[in-house]
């Protein structure tokens, strides 16, 4: 029998039983479905999740204080200054960009909104540092942060508490009483580790201190953090023991000390968040493989009851010369259709489904290659497999028996 | 008898043909060293109660079983030999099954069915349609080949049926109770086409138990508990060739 038959065939039994075929298939239908959205979530999110990455600082060093020792006798010690940064900047070979940053809390003032977000006070190298990208507007640059330029880069929180959803571009907010132009938002990051990551704003480190920071008239170059990002070239631990060695001589503290800084690498503490990610993923698409064992179940019961049906048929077709192949041949193909049927269905609601996921959280939609092979195969492979016994069931039936069964 | 004779060639020949089928501790000899020889054209009509191992001989007959013991050789070719695929082989291309209840696939328009055969049969290239276009036209069906068994009546399922039967041009027609569910009228008409096939040189095996289908046959072979008990030539009815 050819192929084409054996395919006409099946499709001309499943169509008897329109109904039976229908609700058979929903199974493996909401399986492909499954794997197909966990698919596009998995790997939308995996890009989404690299964005959140960077912007936490994968490949970069942070540079941060600590809180022993920084009250000094006579008020608090100046820990980590502009001349760190300067030195970091010229002594350490690997640097690719670097920024200072000093940080705060302030009350932002829009019409009758407001709202308190942290403000971090950056160089221009900042949006380098973290690829900080911007949903609308620009990043400030370095002539602006020289002239201690009022403009300010909202996080996506921020300028949604404010201006709930109208562009805040070239608005002017007050930030505690000094008016500042919006010139850009950034892209909505979303909660990483439980917090927040869009609930701040960026100024050029220049105008925080001289408008915001309130202890930056007694000590004008003080410092939050120093953050930098290691060219890819050089090694990243290389690179950490550079600054510290540098960091140690210039604050006169020795190895093992309770020292006064540190340098953060977080870019380990980021692929574990990211691992946590990949085992949730793993673990929703062995659920839908299971979903499509369950479907292939289903399957294969109806086919079994198919075949029960049908003796009379089968017996009928091996006393016109069918082989045992032919009526193998015939079963498998009508299970294999029908989860191709099912698959196709189940791709598209898949699909569907991943467009609006994406559209929610706000990735971006990605089908790849790997997603599509893997729902395709699945299916067929659960043809193959569930309809192989009820297949060999009718290809083994003594024809002499069949045909005397009504 | 027939006479040994230089037109006289053997279509199945039956030798010492013997099926037991062992029902746990009893073994029942559904048929016991069967002697026969068909011969090509020949129009056989098989009788007996039920019992009488009819039904076995058929299922051999029509390669669907084989002998526990003694030989079938079918045009030549012996039946206890073969594989599964060669079984199939010969059901496909030299036996044409016509059975009681004509058995013809419901959701199939009749030349489907018709077609049926010929989807099995291992020669490439066939124009199926046509085939089975011919076959039913052949018996008078050419008008309704579109139509599904349950839009026509017991003696046109039956004459599907039979174009079925005929769509590979096999050697053999096996007729299982071929009018048993058919009225007089329509019986006379159905044993009236085995005779014209018959008459075109076709060999026509006919399993009955009513003397007057019995009697279409040139030959009556009697079975009596799994034996053959009777072998006599007769003077079929006459029907007006076609």
């Amino acid at each position: 029998m050819r192929l084409i038959d054996c395919l006409k065939e099946a499709a001309s039994a499943l169509r008897q039983n329109k109904l039976r075929s229908g609700l058979t298939a929903i199974g493996v239908i909401i399986g492909v479905a499954g794997i197909i959205a966990i698919g596009a979530a998995e790997e939308g999110g995996n890009k989404k999740i690299e964005e959140q990455m960077t912007a936490m600082g994968a490949g970069a060093l942070i540079v941060t204080r600590n809180k022993v020792g920084s009250e000094g006798p006579r008020g608090p010690v100046v820990v980590l200054a502009d001349e760190d940064e300067k030195a970091i900047r010229e002594q350490v070979p690997g640097i690719e960009f670097i920024t200072r940053e000093l940080d705060g809390n302030v009350t932002i003032v829009a019409g009758n909104a407001s709202w308190t977000p942290e403000y971090w006070g950056v160089d221009a190298a900042y949006a380098d540092v973290f690829d900080v990208r911007l949903a609308e507007g620009r990043f400030f640059d370095e002539a602006e942060v020289r002239s201690g330029a009022k403009v300010i880069v909202l996080g996506a929180t921020v300028a949604k508490k404010l201006f709930s959803g109208e562009s805040p571009i070239d608005k002017t907010v007050r930030m505690g009483g000094v008016p500042m132009r919006i010139i850009g938002v950034r892209t909505t990051l979303g909660f990483v580790g439980g917090q927040d990551y869009d609930n701040h704003v960026f100024v050029p480190i220049t105008t925080a201190r001289s408008r915001l920071a309130h202890d930056a008239a007694a000590n004008p170059h003080q410092l939050s953090l120093i953050d930098m990002k290691i060219a890819p070239w050089a090694d990243r631990d290389v690179a950490k023991e550079a600054v510290l060695a540098l960091l140690r001589e210039r604050k006169h503290s020795r190895a093992g000390e309770q020292e006064k800084f540190d340098v953060f690498d977080p870019t380990q503490y980021v692929e574990l968040m990211n691992a946590t990610h990949g085992t949730l993923g793993w673990l929703l698409g062995v659920t839908a493989l299971i979903l499509v064992a369950v479907g292939g179940v289903g399957i294969m019961n109806i086919m079994l009851v198919s075949v029960a049906e049908r003796t009379h048929e089968i017996g009928l077709r091996i006393a016109l010369g069918a082989r045992k192949r032919d009526i193998l041949a015939q079963f498998l193909i009508e299970a294999v259709l029908l989860c191709a049927v099912a698959g196709a269905v189940g791709f598209a609601l898949g699909v569907a489904c991943s467009y609006a996921v994406a559209q929610a959280a706000g990735w971006p939609l990605i089908l790849s290659g790997r997603t599509v092979a893997m729902a395709l195969l699945v299916s067929a492979a659960v043809g193959i497999l569930f309809g192989f016994l009820p297949a060999r069931r009718a290809a083994n039936l003594d024809p002499i028996d069949a045909l005397r069964r009504e | 008898m027939n006479l040994p004779g230089p037109i006289l060639q053997p279509m199945i020949e039956c030798a010492a043909l013997t099926r037991t089928y062992d029902l746990g501790a009893e073994r029942v000899h559904a048929l016991r060293d069967v002697t026969f020889t068909v011969n090509r054209g020949e129009f056989v009509a098989i009788m007996g109660p039920s019992g009488s191992g009819k039904s076995t001989l058929l299922n051999l007959l029509g390669a669907l079983d084989r002998p526990t013991s003694g030989d079938l050789v079918v045009d030549g070719q012996s039946v206890a030999r073969m594989s599964g695929d060669d079984l199939a082989r010969l059901r496909n291309r030299e036996i044409g099954f016509v059975f009681q209840q004509f058995n013809l696939l419901p959701r199939m328009s009749a030349l489907e069915n018709v077609m049926l055969p010929l989807t099995y049969s291992p020669l490439r290239g066939l124009d199926r349609p046509a085939i089975a276009r011919a076959r039913l036209e052949e018996i008078g069906l050419g008008a309704r080949i579109h139509h599904r068994p349950n839009q026509l009546s017991g003696g046109q399922q039956q004459r599907v049926a039979i174009a079925r039967a005929l769509a590979n041009s096999p050697n053999i027609i096996l007729a299982d109770e071929p009018t048993g569910a058919l009225d007089t009228h329509m019986t006379a008409e159905i044993m009236a086409l085995f005779s014209r096939l018959h008459q075109k040189g076709l060999t026509v095996v006919v399993i009955t138990h009513e003397p007057e289908v019995a009697a279409y046959a040139e030959r009556l072979l009697t079975f009596r508990d799994g034996e053959l008990v009777k072998d006599v030539c007769q003077a079929p009815i006459a029907v007006n060739g076609a």
